[in-house]
Formats: structure tokens, sequence, C-alpha cells
């Protein structure tokens, strides 16, 4: 014990001034984060804005297993990882692959051109994407007018739960391929070009170059990604479902995020809806230890 | 050094040139869409169906209700206050947060990533 009070002394008269210079980021973090996170103390009370925070009635777990006894659990479960599994399958190595074929552009011009317009999409805002998924969806638009021609039935593809997943995931990609390429391009900018030289002269085609030189040394970079997208594999925005879904599509659509937003500001159920936030919380924190720990034994690189 | 091009490589070339051109058709068709639709007739857009390539009887009456709109500045004006003061809040923070962190021979510098990291949860 004195031995480590010696070390903290030490520690102090070492770092004062480390420690002068964290102390407002400290603060911020207890004001902003720590400080309402008391508020989720009403997940084990009935709350009642007449009673207030402090006299609403305690109910221990009750909420919770209105929630796990609930019809909608297991959709709401089954949506949720469904939708974010696919979003991570499809999405996620379509800005690699995007980038490789852009690497193999030799047209300069040709090259930054695409780049150019493939980084548009992330800049319109989520509620003007909404807008034209909507838009095109419809049965005159532009997504049925294609269908028609080639299938011969228009249907409104918004309205079926059957597509929802679909164009939800595409337009993601739609979103963020030409964005999240940017970083793999810079990788792919790091490989050597004498490795594939070296490749080349060994008899290495096209595709056996890329196999053995290129996707090695990117590896690192998508090893990171990847861990950074399954952290936050459960945390799926409820913005887009909202402007997207409708009562007809619940079905499939409904995520926890949004269930949140329904029951608590729409129900006015605040109690409940904590109950279903904390529950998100705690999946999140599996994830992302899972995660750290799977990165520290690949990579060596972890959050803590 | 010229460098001779197989066959392969070559269909590879004009699927890959192919196939961006294509990416790009799709990225830039709904911002033209966007575009068109904001100079176009109202009547007439409601009205129409498929692609919309240009503008039907131009028209700048949309722009015009928009900037005649005095919400529209304000919000403009809350957006640009809510940059400006949040980014240098923000960088002020993170930036003493990270030199912080990425000091050696701290002893709290642990236990204090752990107080941050976890906040990232809720």
């Amino acid at each position: 014990m004195k031995e480590f009070s010696k070390k903290m002394w030490r520690d102090w008269r070492q770092n004062r001034t480390l420690y002068l210079l964290v102390l407002p980021v400290l603060l911020f973090y207890v004001l902003f984060a720590y400080k309402p996170m008391y508020g989720a103390l009403i997940a084990f009370k009935d709350y009642t804005p007449a009673l207030g925070f402090a006299d609403s009635p305690w109910v221990g777990f009750d909420n919770f297993k209105r929630f796990f006894d609930g019809i909608y659990f297991g959709r709401l479960m089954k949506n949720t990882i469904l939708l974010s599994f696919y979003n991570l399958i499809f999405g996620f190595p379509a800005p690699v692959i995007l980038a490789f074929l852009l690497n193999e552009v030799r047209n300069q011009k040709f090259k930054r051109l695409t780049q150019t317009i493939t980084y548009l999409p992330h800049f319109i805002s989520m509620i003007v994407v909404a807008g034209m998924i909507t838009n095109f969806c419809m049965t005159t638009g532009v997504i049925n007018d294609i269908i028609a021609f080639f299938w011969g039935e228009a249907t409104p593809l918004l309205q079926n739960p059957k597509y929802y997943r679909t164009i939800y995931v595409v337009s993601s990609i739609w979103q963020q391929v030409g964005w999240g390429s940017i970083i793999y391009l810079s990788a792919l900018t790091g490989v050597d070009s004498q490795l594939y030289e070296a490749a080349a002269i060994d008899g290495a085609g096209k595709w056996k170059q890329m196999l053995h030189v290129t996707l090695p040394g990117i590896a690192p970079t998508i090893v990171i990604m990847l861990i950074m997208k399954i952290g936050q594999l459960m945390s799926m925005g409820h913005e887009k479902t909202i402007l997207l879904y409708n009562p007809s599509t619940y079905e499939t659509a409904d995520i926890i995020a949004s269930y949140v937003y329904r029951v608590g500001l729409i129900d006015q159920d605040w109690s409940y809806s904590t109950v279903i936030g904390l529950f998100n919380s705690v999946i999140n924190l599996v994830l992302i230890i899972l995660a750290n720990r799977f990165s520290k034994k690949m990579t060596e690189a972890s959050l803590w | 050094m010229k460098i001779k091009h197989s066959m392969a490589e070559r269909v590879f070339q004009i699927f890959n040139y192919a196939f961006l051109t294509l990416l790009m058709a799709i990225c830039i068709y709904p911002i033209w869409y966007v575009l068109m639709a904001s100079v176009s007739d109202s009547n007439k857009l409601m009205a129409h169906t498929g692609l919309l390539l240009k503008s039907l009887d131009f028209t700048l009456s949309a722009y015009k209700k928009v900037f005649e709109n005095p919400m529209i500045l304000r919000g403009y004006g809350n957006t640009l206050i809510i940059l400006v003061v949040g980014l240098t809040f923000n960088m002020i923070m993170t930036s003493l947060g990270a030199y912080f962190l990425s000091r050696k021979n701290v002893l709290l510098k642990k236990p204090i990533m752990m107080f941050i990291v976890f906040t990232m949860l809720f």
C-alpha cells in the first residue's frame, strides 16, 4: 500500500500538468455522459412525469420481463441481427472491391472522375436520400420501370416486407461505397510496385497478383475496418429505418432502435423504452469487448 | 518499357470500365433527378413517371419559395452557430484528451481510457 501511494506521488509530481490538461475532458464526460446515465434508473421504475423522477415507484425487473416476454422481442432481435448482418456481409466487401477495380484503371482522368462521382451520395443528407428511395420505389418510379421492362410487373416496393432488407442494404451500399473505398485506395498506394513486377516476372497473372500481392498488402487495413464495423454491429441507427418503414413492413423493418423511438417518444412509455435501450447497450458492450480482444490477437492494435 | 497486354487483361479492362461507368451512372442519376425536379413545374412533376432527364417546364419558383421562407434562413443560422461552437469545443476536448492518452508512463492512463470508452456504449 505504501509502495503504491509512493508511486502515485511520484506520478503526480511528474505528470501534474498532463493531468491538469485532461481535467476538462473528464469534466466534460462526467457532465454530458455520466450524469445523464443516472436517468437510466427509470428502467427499474414505473416512471410517470406527474410523480417525478425520485417518487416514481420501484418495480424491479418488471419492465425487463415485459420486454423479454413481449410479442415483439423475437421479431426485433431477428430484424436487428439480420439487417446488420446483411449490411456487414454485403456492405463491407463493396468498398474493398471498388478500390481494387479503381486501382486497375490506368486512365487517371477516368479514375478521378469515378472517385468524385461515387463520393457524391455520401454528402446527401439522410432525409433527402430517404425521399429519393421512396420516390424511386413507387409504382411509377425508375426502379419499377426497369422491373416492368424486364419482368413485366410493377409493384410498390416499399410496401412489401419481402423487399425491405434488400432496399435498405443496397441503398446503404450506394451511399457509402465510394467514401468507404478512400481508405483502401490509400492503403493500396502503400503496396510496393516492385512486388507486382516481381510477381509478374514469376508469371503471376492479374488474378494471382491480386491474391498474393494486393490482398496481403492491405490486409491490416481490412482487419481493422472489419473490427470497427463489428463493434457497432448492433447500434444500427434509427434514422433511416424510421424514414423508410411503414406499418405494412414492420414485419421485417422494425429494429430495436426504431422500436425504442416508437415506444418511448410516441407511446410515451419511458421506462419500457429505457429498458430496451439498456438491453441494446449491453449487447454492444459485449460486441466491443469481443472485437477488441480479437483485434489484440490479430493485429496487436486495441482500444485498451 | 512497354508492357504487352494479354487478351484476358484487355477483356478485364473493358469490363472494368463498363462496370465503373455503370456505377457512376447509378451514383449521379439520383442527384441529377433531384436537381431537375427542383427546377420543374410541380404539377407536371407529380404526373411524370419514369426517368427524368431534363426539367419539365423550367421554373425557379421552388427556389423563390425557399428563399422567401424566414424559417430556412434561421435554420441555417442555427446550423452555423452549432457547427462553429461545437467544432471549437470538440477540437479542444479531443486534442486535450488525445494528447493525454498518447503520453507514455502515465499511471492513470488506462483507467481514464476505460472511463471514456465506457461512455461510447450509451
